[in-house]
């Protein structure tokens, strides 16, 4: 027979039993739209995680605090206290009122990170600078949170554009900050400016900044702070703390388009000069840890179901043969061959597959047509037209393609057995 | 000792047994026969005597247990499975007491299910389908349901499947076995017109003598062995 000749064949003999047919397809449709709903969920949340860590970090920012050294290791893991690294209590006025110790880097910390190989550039990480708040015109006084925009940020905004070199007064605000400014689009604000006060405790007294807005952070769930231009904290930090040369981390920078071995190896060698290194594969690697695992779980769900499904597959066309022996025998008396017999059986099996993988993937994608516009609006706010549920069309087409295989596996029995049929015995049966 | 070398089909001490052991059966035991080609042969005998398992080894449908099949000067016993199936899909035509047509499948589709086989296309197998159906006056009913047709068209059907592959042979088994003497009496007119039309060759299995007696020659069969 031609390959649409058993196609058909096949077709034909699954609606015979119409009944069996939907059942046993409804045992596969079961595992494969739990498979694509995990699927288009991991996917989704997957994206939608890389988008919000988007906001954050970069591929080649690094963030470097201090670490211990490795003569500082000990067995616990906690490290030795070494005179000449810990803790210095901060001067007056520092973030945490000179309270509480903090670690502290300096000057020359930045120049070693600097000369850490695969290091293009490392900047003071002024994100410990406290603002009282921010204010548009006339309209509320806001609290912000704020840190230094550095000069390869590439993060995409939803308007505007990072501080030039240029523009030493300038600022990136987050998203939420155009409706509290009172402000219809994003674009609206670009080039306006806003008032920042910052206090300093000793001596206690303000002072008011004045900030241009060149660019709005894109609309994501999570704001993260504003960037400011490094000059103006650093005006800021001098001012609020009384010197610049004293900071909490490092912000170091590796050339754009950083691979990912090249980061590996940068962070260890900046461990290996006693300095803790975050970089971005660590941000993406805690965000998605969990969802790996939960995406894990229920696919194990999903494939308990597909083992049911077999199970069907194997008693519906065990059934199927018998109850066809005769039909069997015909086909070989008139001249088809084990193979084809066996062949017609695989190609049913499959299609039961096929059918299920379909149909599972349909009502899925059904279900994120129905469910994407609501989580959007309930659970997930704020980030824009960004879909929960992804159907990433290769992976579907792969769990069709998997159900095609697992009903093809099944088949072989069934599918073998109808071939070993003996004719005369299929004939003589009455 | 019949004659290979103008004999369409020979055979020689042929044998059948079934079971095992204690239960074995001597179903053939040891048949001659020669079949010439055009020509019409009645096989005839009690049920039970050994008719049919007798015609499925001449067909190449099953296996002697000793003795030899020659099919135009090849041996039966000497082919594989394929050189067998690809045998009675192309020399070959059936016609059973049963019918055995297939309920899901049309007329049309039903007689022409030994081409879709061999992979003959959809176009060439429906054209030699219609041609086979007008042969057997079915032609109106070729998009019917194989199901919805009486015994005697159900045969008719089955004949014009057997002749699609333009058969050397054909090997009917008990044809009229499941019509009343009426019908069976215009089946078995048409078969034989067709068989003298198309110079086919025609093993009949029967029990019925007036048919026999139409035949060229007829084999009696009683416990497995040719009684004259
Ligand atoms: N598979 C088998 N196993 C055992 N005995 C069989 C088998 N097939 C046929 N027989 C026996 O062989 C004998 C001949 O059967 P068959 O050729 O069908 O007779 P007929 O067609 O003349 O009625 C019968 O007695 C039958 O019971
Ligand atoms: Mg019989």
């Amino acid at each position: 027979m031609r390959l649409p000749d058993y196609i058909a064949t096949a077709q034909t003999n699954l609606l015979r039993t119409k009944v069996r047919t939907f059942l046993t397809v409804l045992a596969f449709v079961i595992g494969t739209f739990t498979l694509a709903m995990v699927t288009a969920f991991s996917q989704g949340l997957r994206s939608y995680v890389n988008t919000q860590l988007n906001a954050y970090g970069q591929p080649n920012v690094i963030r470097v605090s201090l670490g211990s050294t490795p003569s500082q290791a000990s067995s616990s893991g906690v490290p030795y206290y070494q005179s000449n690294r810990q803790a210095t209590v901060t001067g007056g006025g520092g973030p945490h009122d000179g309270k509480t110790a903090s670690y502290t880097l300096g000057q020359s910390d930045l120049s070693k990170v600097k000369a850490t190989p695969g290091i293009v550039a490392a900047y003071p990480d002024y994100s410990t600078l406290n603002i009282d708040y921010v204010q548009y015109q006339n309209t509320h006084k806001y609290v912000m949170q704020v840190q230094g925009a550095y000069p390869t940020e590439t993060i995409a905004l939803s308007a505007g554009s990072f501080p030039a070199a240029n523009q030493p007064d300038g600022i990136v605000i987050p998203y939420s900050y155009v409706e509290a400014f009172g402000a219809s689009s994003p674009t609206q604000l670009l080039g306006k400016t806003v008032s920042i006060q910052v206090s300093s405790v000793q001596p206690v007294q303000t002072h008011i900044y004045t900030a241009t807005i060149t660019g709005v952070l894109p609309d994501t769930a999570h704001q993260p702070a504003a960037y400011l231009a490094n000059q103006l904290i650093a005006r800021m930090v001098q001012f609020q703390t009384g010197s610049t040369t004293q900071f909490s981390g490092i912000t170091a920078l590796a050339r754009n388009n950083v691979a990912k071995s090249e980061r590996a190896q940068i962070k260890s060698a900046l461990q290996s000069k006693g300095y803790k290194a975050e970089t971005y594969d660590d941000l993406i690697a805690n965000f998605n840890k969990p969802l790996t695992v939960v995406s894990a779980g229920l696919t194990g769900f999903a494939a308990i179901a597909l083992l049911a499904a077999t199970i069907g597959i194997v008693n519906t066309l065990l059934m199927a043969v018998l109850e066809r022996t005769q039909e069997i025998g015909l086909l070989k008396a008139l001249g088809m061959r084990k193979k084809g017999i066996t062949f017609i059986y695989l190609v049913e099996a499959a299609s039961i597959g096929f059918w299920g993988g379909v149909i599972g993937v349909a009502l899925a994608m059904i279900v994120g047509l129905v469910a994407n516009p609501i989580l959007n609006r309930t659970v997930f706010t704020g980030i824009g037209s960004t879909h929960i549920l992804a159907y990433p069309l290769s992976y579907m087409a792969g769990i069709i393609i998997g159900a095609m295989i697992i009903g093809l596996l099944a088949g072989t029995l069934p599918a073998v057995r109808a071939g070993r049929l003996d004719p005369i015995e299929a004939l003589r049966r009455e | 000792m019949p004659e290979s070398k103008t004999s369409l089909i020979a055979a020689t001490d042929l044998r059948k047994t079934y079971g095992k052991k204690s239960n074995v059966y001597e179903a053939l035991r040891g048949i001659n026969l020669s079949i010439k080609p055009g020509e019409s042969m009645a096989i005839v005998g009690k049920s039970g005597s050994g008719k049919s398992t007798l015609m499925h080894l001449l067909a190449g449908l099953d296996h002697p247990s000793s003795g030899k099949i020659i099919w135009n000067g090849q041996a039966l016993t000497d082919m594989n499975e394929g050189q067998l199936t690809s045998l009675r899909n192309t020399r070959v035509g059936f016609i059973f007491q049963q019918f055995f047509l297939q309920p899901t499948l049309t007329v049309m589709e039903n007689t022409y299910l030994p081409l879709k086989i061999a992979g003959v296309s959809p176009g060439k197998r429906k054209q030699l389908a219609s041609e086979a159906l007008q042969a057997v006056d079915l032609l109106d009913k070729a998009d019917n349901r194989a199901t919805d047709l009486s015994g005697g068209q159900r045969q008719r059907v089955a004949i014009a499947r057997a002749l699609i592959n333009k058969p050397d042979v054909i090997f009917a088994d008990e044809p009229t076995g499941n019509l009343d003497s009426e019908t069976g009496q215009q089946v078995i007119n048409l078969l034989f017109e067709l068989q003298k039309k198309h110079n086919i060759t025609l093993v009949i299995v029967t029990h019925d003598e007036d048919l026999a007696k139409r035949c060229d020659q007829t084999i009696n069969i009683r416990d497995g062995k040719v009684v004259k």
